[in-house]
């Protein structure tokens, strides 16, 4: 069912209209104010933040690339500037942001999962499009670019039972559901170029899973992973350039920390080929990674730290090398969760 | 299998302290108990009165009294059945042998005053939730394995004192402050299994529209889903990595309501997920009951009471039988 525009949360300035045609925002242009949104380590009091965006003019104008990431700790959407990831914009409303995904026109897809609603927002934070998950927790989203379909991962139903992925076709607000029963938790996904999905998640024991949902298909297939394995369901990202997908684990060997498997998927399953580990700003590993994006040779994300006293950060890193980032913002995270690039 | 404790509704500000008379030693009775208890599910309910009755659950029956506290509050139990009493105005917590009227283990939580417990079956690990009023900041203290000499402390600055705790099936512990001074927001932290710092929370309600808890009276576990106690309803939410995902609520409407309890949850013995939710309250038309409820339906009527022998009932545990 589509929520009517002038849901009050997020329109009017909360989500910005700019000077892309829309209506006038709350802060003029050429003129950047920095509104009062969330602190830069604590909780939000209060949620949804319902301070005003905040907009720069560089958000306001520049098509540039951009990182929009979540954080549900803020309930809020930060934009970065590439590569220097500067904070140009900050975006409230939100519930529970988390998952993100982009597609060609340089929209970004965003699931505020305890909301159960998958935003579309502009290039430039203006809300498109809102798309409501009424069969569960949506967590991640993909693209098709070969349909323009959108998927979302929905972790586990609204009864309590398992998750599903929905596929949005164009325009519609109807979608069509998929699963794997083998798979009980869905978490990320994304589309290869030839509009085959696939996702993570993991089955009702706990135990990691990895499906495929090929195009024209109505069920999931898992697939089944050699070369190693993977603890805890992070990000999933088709590496064109590599024909292979980037699999992110959450809890590399067990513990708290991340890495990065590239997969190598064929008929006979998936292998994995290699392994990235990131280092926080301190040369530390990176605690929790929950979801990058590839970007210009690289992977950007965020790094959730609540291992130690190492401050949650935003950076982008060299892939597959990994190692030291090669810039980083620590002065905005709290719970940073999803994110996408806007092109 | 375990059940949860907790603590009582908090009746005066600031601070929230149970309105306890705190009855001096030398004027209680002796501790007693019936003979053969280790065969019934039993319930503890920590008193106003600064006693401990103790009944048959499914019977509804006093079956004995623990005394010589100074102001029981929390009360919490572990896989062994073992029964742990935070008695807030000593600065300890005591642990009880199922049916058992001596103490088997004494927890020095000074200077910290202990408001709630909570024990991790996997590790044996007893956390108790410190409320220290205006005097010093309250923290989460943990005895490693259920050692009463390996004390560790856990603070956090944004919530300041912390009223209830409880383990997930993970090892994660999940804390909050419960019904703090004004802003009137309860807030929430969680300490990943084997971490070393409390780490913020959001926990999404069951109204996305706003997001503020502003009376919580007990968290527990109920074999699936922690539970969060607010108000009238019980909310469960899965932890998850640390990301907080709304998962239902159980409604149980009550009568007049002052001093009402948290919750405490009756996990039959292999199952999954809790199947009875307990609470304690205490009101001028109604006097003090302990009402059960189905759980997770909850309902409009409870399915039973118990009304004898209480005063002001606070905490709430169950020893299941041996």
């Amino acid at each position: 069912m589509r929520r009517s525009l002038v849901y009050p949360l997020l329109l009017t300035g909360a989500l910005c209209a700019c000077s892309d045609g829309g209506a006038a925002t709350p802060f003029a242009v050429g003129v950047a104010q920095r509104a009062a949104t969330s602190l830069a380590r604590g909780p939000a009091r209060f949620n949804p933040d319902r301070h005003k965006s905040w907009f720069s003019i560089e958000a306001a104008h520049k098509q540039s690339p951009v990182l929009f990431v979540s954080d549900s700790g803020t309930a809020d959407v930060y934009i970065y500037s590439l590569p220097a990831l500067k904070v140009v914009a900050t975006i409230t409303g939100f519930s529970q942001p988390q998952g993100l995904c982009s597609d060609e026109k340089g929209n970004v897809w965003i699931a505020d999962t305890n909301s159960k609603v998958i935003y579309e927002l502009s290039h430039h934070g203006r809300l498109e499009n809102e798309l409501t998950d009424t069969d569960g927790s949506p967590v991640a989203c993909a693209w098709d670019a070969t349909t323009g379909n959108l998927a979302v991962m929905n972790l586990f139903g609204t009864a309590s039972n398992s998750g599903s992925v929905l596929v949005y076709a164009p325009g519609s607000q109807t979608p069509a559901s998929y699963t794997n029963p083998a798979q009980y938790y869905y978490n990320f996904g994304g589309y290869d170029m030839n509009g085959n999905l696939f996702f993570d998640g993991r089955d009702a024991n706990g135990g990691f899973m990895l499906s495929e949902l090929r195009k024209g298909e109505t069920s999931a297939n898992t697939i089944a992973l050699s070369g190693g394995s993977v603890d805890f369901p992070g990000m999933v990202e088709w590496n064109g350039a590599k024909h292979d997908l980037i699999v992110g684990d959450q809890s590399c060997g067990g513990g708290y920390q991340s890495c990065l498997y590239a997969v190598s998927v064929t008929s006979k399953g998936g292998r994995i080929t290699g392994q990235t580990r990131l280092q926080n700003a301190s040369g530390g590993q990176v605690c929790d990674f929950i979801q990058g994006v590839l970007f210009d040779n690289g992977v950007a994300g965020s790094d959730f730290d609540f291992c130690d006293s190492t401050p949650s950060l935003t950076a982008l890193w060299p892939y597959p090398a990994g190692g030291a980032p090669t810039s980083y913002n620590e002065k905005t995270d709290s719970v940073p969760v999803g994110a996408a690039v806007s092109k | 299998m375990i059940v949860a404790g907790g603590c009582a509704q908090p009746v005066t500000a600031p601070g929230f302290l149970p309105s306890a008379r705190i009855a001096p030693l030398g004027f209680q009775q002796h501790p007693w108990m019936n003979a053969g208890l280790a065969g019934q599910d039993l319930l503890y309910v920590t008193n106003g009165n600064a006693e401990v009755t103790v009944y048959r659950y499914w019977q509804y029956k006093l079956v004995g009294v623990l005394t010589n506290f100074t102001q029981p509050i929390g009360i919490c139990s572990d896989k062994n059945q073992n029964v742990y009493i935070a008695d807030y105005g000593a600065k300890q917590i005591l642990e009880y042998p199922h049916g058992g009227t001596k103490p088997i283990a004494t927890f020095d939580d000074a200077p910290d005053s202990p408001y709630s417990c909570w024990v991790d079956p996997s590790t044996g690990n007893l956390a108790v939730a410190n409320d220290d009023g205006t005097s010093q900041q309250g923290n989460v203290a943990i005895w490693s394995g259920g050692s009463t000499e390996k004390r560790t402390t856990y603070g956090d600055s944004t919530i300041g004192n912390f009223q209830f705790c409880a383990y997930d099936n993970q090892g994660n512990l999940l804390v909050t402050n419960g019904s703090p001074n004004y802003p009137y927001t309860a807030l929430f932290a969680w300490l990943p299994k084997n971490g070393t710092r409390l780490i913020d929370l959001q926990i999404p309600e069951a109204y996305p529209s706003y997001r503020t808890w502003y009376h919580v009276s007990g968290l527990q576990w109920d074999g699936k889903y922690l539970v969060i106690d607010d108000s009238y309803a019980l909310y469960r939410e899965s932890l998850i990595h640390g990301q907080a995902y709304y998962v239902g609520a159980t409604y149980a409407e009550a009568q007049e309501e002052y001093n009402s309890g948290p919750f405490g949850l009756y996990v039959p013995p292999g199952g999954e997920q809790a199947t009875q939710v307990v609470d304690g309250m205490s009101s001028n038309n109604y006097g003090a009951v302990v009402d059960y409820w189905k759980y997770p339906a909850g309902g409009s009527q409870p399915i039973a009471s118990i009304n004898h022998a209480l005063d002001k009932p606070f905490g709430l545990a169950i020893s299941l039988k041996k």
